[in-house]
C-alpha cells in the first residue's frame, strides 16, 4: 500500500509539472501604439492643473538619460472652453507651487455647473478631446464629537459630517480627513535637535455612514464596501444615501507619537552629529475636506482603485477593470471637483520622554 | 380559458396514431405532407436550429469518459467556450448566462459540474437535443442568445438493459424496463465522480510526510459531484402517456486545515500542558433538483397537448470556519471562532400547458401558457465566538418572491407551394418587487424553398430575460447569484435577425448551411466591484453595470456521410462581438470571446463491428484579454548623488487605451478517441474506449501578460542605470495532453 502511495503522489506531481508551461508570442503592432495621456482635476481652487504628455508605446526602451524623449509635453494645439469661451492655459517650464515642471495650469477657480472643454493635438498621435462639468458645491457641515487621548494606545475621536444629497440627480462624494502630527525633537537644552523634527500627514479609517455596516464588507474586505479609498480620499455615490440630510460617522483611530517617530527618524536630515534628543513633541492636527465629484471622476477613481485591488481580472477570470477615461482617442480623465475644507484643527499636544517613545 | 375553448372548436375522433408521428405533428408540421422523416434540416422553418440526436455524443471525443452534451454543443459554429474545458457558453456574442437550458421542458439553473469541467446533462439517457441560435418558436422565452432543450429516453417498454461504465474521473450506470410491460416503464441513471477515493491515499501520505519532518498540521480534502436521473413513463395508449421525470445533481467540496503548535521548551515559563490549534476549514455543496409531472395526449389527429407541473431549484452553500484555541492543563484559556455560510437558492414551481392544433392545410397553431412562482434568496451571516465575550451574528439577506406568467401563440403557416412562415407572439409578465414588467416578444421565421432540396431562411426575434446571474467571475461558480429583475434592474432585451441558405445533396447524404446574423443586446450587466468571489447581496444592483453589445457574422457547416460507416463534418465561424460599457469605457470595445475565426473538423468512421473511432480538429481565434500597453512617464530619481552607489531611476506607469485590447494566441487543439466493441457470448457489449485530449500538448494560452525586461549596467562615470531595455509578451497554458481509457458494458 505504501508503494501505491508513493506512485500516486510521483504521479500528481508529474501531472502538475507537465500541466503549465509559459511562453512568448508576437502581440502585432499592440505595443507599439501611443497616445495622449490626460490627467486634469478640475476644482473652485485657484490654481488648476492639467497634466498633458505623450505616451512611450511599451517597446520602448526607457532609460534616465533619455529623460526629454520620455516626457513629451509639446503640445500643437491647445484649447480650453469654459462654457464654450476660451480660458487661457499656461505652460510650466519650472515647478511653480503646487505646479509640477512640464504641466498646464489655469489660473483662476472654476465654477460650479461650468461645462469644461479640452482639445489637444500632439505630433504623431491623434488629437484628444474630453469636457466635464464642474459639480455643484455641497451644503455641509461637520462636528467633533469626542476627543480621547489615550498615551498607550490609540486617540480616538469621532466625528460627524452632515450633508444634504439633491434629489433626482446623481452625486457623487469625496470625503478626506487628514491628520498632521507636527513632530518635534528636543534636547536637553530645550533646544530643536535638527536632525529629527518633520511634519507628515497620515489619513485615518474609513468613514462608515449610519446605516449598519453589513456582511459583505467583513466578508470581502473593503474592496466590497460600498465607500472606498483611493488616495486619502474615501469615495462614495449616492445610490444608497438618502435625499436630503445625510450624516457620515467616522470612529477614527489615530496612532500614537510614537509611530510618528519612527516615520521622522527615516525622514531626517543628515546632520547625525546634534545630540540626542530627550524630548518629543507631537502636535497633532485634522483637517476635513467635503468633495463634490463631477460623475468621470468618481468613475476613474473607482477604476482605479478596482484595478489596484483586482488580481481576479489580471488572470482573465472576470471583467476588466481599470479601463475608466473619458479622453476620446487618449487615456486619462479630465474631470470636475468642487471641494470644501475645514482648515487645520488642533486635536492634540503630546510630549512624551524620548525613551518612552522609542518603547512603543 | 383559451385552451378549454381550442380543445372544444378542435375535438374530433382520433385515428391511431404511433407516437412518432405524434412527434413529427409537434415538431416539424407541414400541413399537406406529414412526412415521415426524423430529418429536420430541410423541413423546419426555424434558423439556427441544430437537432442531435443521442447517439452523437458517444460518438464523439468524450474526455474522462464522460461524454458530454454542453461540450458537444461548444463544437458547434456560433458557440464559444470561453476559457478552455470549462462548460462556457457564449452563443453569437452572449454572456453565457443568456442560455435556456431545459431537461425535459424543465428549466436548469446550473448545468455544470466542477467549475465547469463537466455538465449536469448525462449523456447515457439523452434522447435527443434541440439547440436554437436564432429564429426561436415563440413557445420558448426568458433567455436571451440560445435553447438547449434536452429530452431524456422514456424506458424500454418490453425489456430490462442499461449500460455501465467506468472511467478516470467517474462511473455511470443507467438502467431501464417495463415496470408494467408495455404500458409502463422506467428509466434510471446514475453517475458519480470517484476522484475523491485517491485524493484521500495521496493525503494520508501527504500528512504523514508532513509529520515526518515535524510539521503540525494536517490537511483534508475531497471532492465528489454526482446525477440522478429517473424517469416513469405511462402509456394509457398510443398517444396518451403521462411521465415523471426526477433529476438531482450535486457537487461537494470540502477542505480542512489543522496546525497546532506546543509550548517551547526554551521558554523561561514553559508550560507542557499549553497547546495552540488553528483550524480553517469549508464546505461548499451546489446543484439542482427537477421533478416534473407531464401528461401528453392527442385528442385528435388536429389537436395535441403537453401538460405539466414542475419543480426546479439550484441550491448552494458555503460554509467556512476558522477558530484558534489556546488550552492549558486541559482547559481552554482563550478562543476565537469564526464561522461564515453563503447560501444561494432560486427555485420555480410552474403550471405548463402547450398546444398543437392543426388548423388547416395551411394553418398550424401552437399556443400556450405558463405560470411561474419563483423564489429568489440569499444568505450570508458570520457569526463570530469569543471567550468571555458574546457571541455576535452577522447577517445580510435578501429574499424576492416573484411570479411570471406567459402566453404565446404561434402559427405555421404555408403560402403557396414554396414558402413556410412561423410567425408567433409570445408575452411575458414579470412581477417582483412591486413592480410589474410586461415583455413582449415577437418572432418570425420565414422559409422559402428555392428547389428540391435547398431553402432559403430568415428569421427576426426578440429575446427578454428578467432572471439576471450576478456573478464577479467568468467562472460557474456556486457563489454565482440569481436575481430577478426589480423596481431598478430592468429585463435585458436582444433583437436577433438571420439569414441563411440550407440545401442537401447526394441523396441527403451531403448537407451545407450558410446563415449570417446581426444580434444586438441590451440592458447586459457586468461586475464592477474588486477581487471578490462572493457578489454583493444587497447592493448588486449598483454593483453591476450597465451595458450592451452587439454581435454579427455568418456561420458555415458541412456535413457529409460518403458511407453509412463515415461521417465527416466541417464547420466555420466568421463572427464579431463588440460590447459598449460606459463606466468600462467611451467607446465599443470586443467582447471577452469576440473569436474571429472558428474551425471545427471532425470525422468518425466505423472500421468493423468492433472498431469505430473519432479525430477532431478545433481552431480559433484567441480570447480578448486586457493588458497595460503604453507607458506615461512619471519622474526620474537619482539615489546617492555624488557616492558611490549612485544610481538612476526611471519611474513609468503602465496605461492601456482601452478594455480587451490584447488577442491571446489563437487556440487549437486536436482530440483522438477510438472504441474497441465486443459482443460476448451472454450477449452484453463491452466498449473499451482510448481517448486522447490534445493529441499534439498545444499549451492553449487561458491567460497573458506583458513583461518587461530590465537592464541594469554601470556607466563610465560609475553611476548605476536601472532602464526598461524591452519587453515580451507571455501567454499561460495549463492544459496539456490528456489521455484517458474507460471501461463499459452495455446489457
Amino acid at each position: 500500500m505504501k508503494r501505491l502511495y508513493t506512485y500516486i503522489v510521483l504521479l500528481a506531481a508529474a501531472a502538475m509539472g507537465l500541466s503549465s508551461c509559459e511562453y512568448e508570442f508576437d502581440n502585432g503592432s499592440l505595443t507599439k501604439e501611443t497616445s495622449i495621456y490626460v490627467e486634469g482635476r478640475l476644482s473652485n481652487s485657484d490654481t488648476n492643473v492639467i497634466r498633458i504628455v505623450k505616451t512611450l508605446p511599451y517597446n520602448m526602451k526607457v532609460a534616465a538619460k533619455d529623460s526629454a524623449a520620455l516626457n513629451v509635453t509639446a503640445v500643437s494645439s491647445l484649447e480650453l472652453l469654459r462654457d464654450g469661451s476660451g480660458q487661457q492655459v499656461f505652460y510650466a517650464d519650472e515647478a511653480v507651487g503646487s505646479v509640477p515642471k512640464g504641466s498646464y495650469y489655469t489660473v483662476g477657480a472654476f465654477h460650479p455647473g461650468e461645462k469644461v472643454t479640452l482639445k489637444a493635438g500632439m505630433e504623431g498621435v491623434k488629437k484628444v478631446s474630453a469636457e466635464t462639468v464642474i459639480p455643484q458645491d455641497v451644503n455641509w457641515e461637520y462636528e467633533v464629537a469626542e476627543a480621547i487621548s489615550e498615551a498607550d494606545a490609540h486617540n480616538v475621536f469621532h466625528i460627524t459630517i452632515s450633508f444634504d444629497n439633491a434629489p433626482d440627480t446623481d452625486e457623487f462624494y469625496g470625503i478626506q480627513v487628514e491628520v498632521r502630527s507636527n513632530v518635534t525633537f528636543y534636547n536637553e537644552d530645550g533646544t530643536v535637535n535638527p536632525y529629527y523634527g518633520q511634519d507628515y500627514i497620515y489619513a485615518l479609517n474609513p468613514p462608515v455612514d449610519d446605516s449598519d455596516d453589513d456582511i459583505e464588507s467583513i466578508m470581502a474586505g473593503e474592496g466590497d464596501s460600498h465607500v472606498f479609498e483611493y488616495e486619502n480620499i474615501y469615495l462614495c455615490d449616492d445610490s444608497s444615501l438618502r435625499t436630503g440630510r445625510n450624516t457620515i460617522a467616522y470612529d477614527a483611530k489615530l496612532w500614537g507619537p510614537y509611530y510618528y517617530f519612527g516615520m521622522a527618524r527615516t525622514k531626517g536630515g543628515d546632520d547625525r552629529d546634534s545630540g540626542k534628543p530627550v524630548k518629543v513633541r507631537t502636535l497633532q492636527e485634522y483637517r476635513v475636506t467635503l468633495y463634490s465629484l463631477s460623475r468621470e471622476l468618481y468613475r476613474w477613481y473607482a477604476s482605479q482603485y478596482n484595478a489596484r485591488y483586482n488580481p481576479l481580472a489580471e488572470l482573465g477570470l472576470c471583467p476588466p477593470s481599470f479601463a475608466y477615461g473619458n479622453i476620446k482617442n487618449g487615456i486619462g480623465c479630465f474631470a470636475g471637483v468642487c471641494g470644501t475644507s475645514s482648515g487645520w484643527i488642533v486635536i492634540n499636544d503630546n510630549w512624551v520622554d524620548i525613551d518612552k517613545a522609542l518603547y512603543y | 380559458m383559451l385552451v378549454l375553448a381550442m380543445m372544444l372548436v378542435a375535438y374530433a375522433p382520433i385515428a391511431a396514431q404511433n407516437t412518432d408521428d405524434i412527434d413529427q405533428l409537434v415538431d416539424t408540421l407541414d400541413a399537406s405532407t406529414i412526412t415521415s422523416t426524423k430529418d429536420h434540416f430541410e423541413n423546419t422553418t426555424q434558423t439556427g436550429l441544430t437537432k442531435l440526436d443521442g447517439s452523437k455524443f458517444q460518438k464523439g471525443f468524450a474526455l474522462f469518459n464522460s461524454p458530454d452534451v454542453i461540450k458537444t454543443l461548444q463544437m458547434l459554429p456560433g458557440v464559444a467556450f470561453g476559457t478552455e474545458l470549462l462548460s462556457g457558453f457564449y452563443v453569437r456574442g452572449g454572456t453565457g448566462y443568456d442560455n435556456l437550458f431545459l431537461l425535459d421542458g424543465v428549466p436548469m439553473y446550473q448545468v455544470s459540474h466542477l467549475g465547469g469541467l463537466f455538465s449536469s446533462f448525462n449523456a447515457d439517457i439523452v434522447e435527443n437535443t434541440d439547440f436554437y441560435k436564432s429564429g426561436f418558436p415563440a413557445r420558448y422565452g426568458g433567455r436571451l442568445s440560445s435553447v438547449v432543450d434536452v429530452s431524456t429516453k422514456a424506458g424500454d417498454f418490453y425489456k430490462y438493459h442499461g449500460s455501465f461504465s467506468i472511467g478516470l474521473m467517474d462511473g455511470r450506470l443507467q438502467f431501464e424496463g417495463p415496470i408494467i410491460p408495455g404500458s409502463t416503464s422506467f428509466n434510471v441513471s446514475l453517475r458519480r465522480s470517484w476522484i475523491d477515493i485517491p485524493a484521500t491515499p495521496v493525503l494520508m501520505y501527504v500528512n504523514r510526510w508532513m509529520a515526518k519532518e515535524g510539521d503540525n498540521q494536517k490537511i483534508s480534502a475531497g471532492y465528489n459531484f454526482g446525477d440522478f436521473n429517473a424517469g416513469i413513463t405511462h402509456k394509457f395508449s398510443d398517444y396518451n402517456t403521462l411521465s415523471l421525470n426526477f433529476y438531482t445533481g450535486q457537487d461537494l467540496f470540502r477542505i480542512g486545515v489543522e496546525d497546532w503548535e506546543y509550548d517551547w521548551p526554551q521558554n523561561p515559563d514553559y508550560d507542557p500542558t499549553y497547546k495552540n490549534t488553528m483550524t480553517t476549514g469549508g464546505t461548499i455543496r451546489w446543484g439542482n433538483l427537477l421533478a416534473s409531472l407531464v401528461w401528453k395526449n392527442s385528442f385528435s389527429r388536429r389537436l395535441y397537448g403537453r401538460n405539466m407541473i414542475y419543480f426546479t431549484r439550484y441550491n448552494s452553500s458555503i460554509g467556512i470556519g476558522y477558530s484558534d484555541e489556546y488550552m492549558r492543563q486541559n482547559e481552554v484559556v482563550e478562543y476565537e471562532g469564526t464561522d461564515a455560510t453563503n447560501a444561494v437558492h432560486i427555485g420555480d414551481l410552474a403550471a405548463q400547458s402547450d398546444w398543437s392544433f392543426i388548423v388547416s392545410d395551411t394553418h398550424h397553431l401552437r399556443f400556450g401558457a405558463n405560470v411561474k412562482a419563483k423564489q429568489y434568496h440569499h444568505l450570508n451571516e458570520i457569526h463570530t465566538e469569543m471567550k468571555d465575550f458574546i457571541d455576535t451574528t452577522i447577517t445580510a439577506k435578501n429574499h424576492y418572491d416573484a411570479g411570471e406568467m406567459s402566453l404565446y401563440a404561434e402559427d405555421e403557416m404555408s403560402i403557396g407551394q414554396r414558402t413556410r412562415v412561423n410567425m408567433g407572439l409570445r408575452y411575458m409578465g414579470f412581477l417582483s418587487k412591486g413592480k410589474l414588467w410586461n415583455m413582449l416578444d415577437p418572432r418570425v421565421s420565414v422559409k422559402y424553398q428555392l428547389g428540391d432540396n435547398t431553402s432559403l431562411r430568415a428569421s427576426y426575434s426578440v429575446m427578454n430575460q428578467y432572471d439576471h446571474q450576478v456573478a464577479t467571475t467568468y467562472i460557474d461558480l456556486p457563489t454565482n447569484l440569481w436575481m430577478p429583475s426589480t423596481d431598478l434592474i430592468g429585463p435585458m432585451k436582444s433583437r436577433q435577425a438571420a439569414l441563411g441558405v440550407y440545401s442537401s445533396a447526394v441523396g441527403g447524404r451531403l448537407k451545407w448551411s450558410i446563415e449570417g446574423y446581426y444580434k444586438s443586446m441590451h440592458n447586459l450587466r457586468e461586475y464592477n466591484g474588486t477581487a471578490n468571489i462572493f457578489p454583493p447581496i444587497n447592493k448588486w444592483e449598483s454593483d453591476f453595470i450597465d451595458g450592451k453589445g452587439i454581435a454579427y457574422g455568418s456561420e458555415f457547416s458541412v456535413e457529409y456521410d460518403p458511407n453509412p460507416n463515415t461521417n465527416l463534418t466541417a464547420y466555420y465561424t466568421l463572427a464579431w462581438s463588440r460590447r459598449y460599457f460606459e463606466e468600462f469605457y467611451y467607446d465599443w470595445y470586443p467582447d471577452r470571446c469576440d473569436n474571429r475565426h472558428k474551425i471545427t473538423l471532425m470525422a468518425n468512421h466505423k472500421f468493423n463491428d468492433h472498431i469505430d473511432g473519432y479525430i477532431g480538429w478545433n481552431y480559433n481565434n484567441g480570447n480578448w484579454f486586457t493588458l497595460a500597453n503604453q507607458k506615461v512617464f512619471d519622474k526620474i530619481e537619482h539615489y546617492g548623488v555624488g557616492t558611490e552607489w549612485q544610481s538612476d531611476y526611471v519611474y513609468v506607469d503602465e496605461v492601456y487605451a482601452r478594455p480587451n485590447n490584447i488577442r491571446m494566441p489563437a487556440y487549437h487543439r486536436m482530440d483522438l478517441g477510438v472504441n474497441f466493441r465486443k459482443v460476448k457470448k451472454n450477449g452484453h457489449e463491452r466498449i473499451w474506449n482510448f481517448s486522447v485530449y490534445n493529441v499534439y500538448c498545444r499549451m492553449n494560452a487561458i491567460m497573458a501578460t506583458i513583461e518587461q525586461e530590465w537592464d541594469n549596467y554601470v556607466d563610465e562615470d560609475g553611476v548605476w542605470h536601472n532602464d526598461i531595455s524591452g519587453y515580451y509578451t507571455q501567454a499561460l497554458g495549463v492544459i496539456p495532453i490528456i489521455p484517458t481509457f474507460s471501461y463499459g458494458i452495455k446489457f
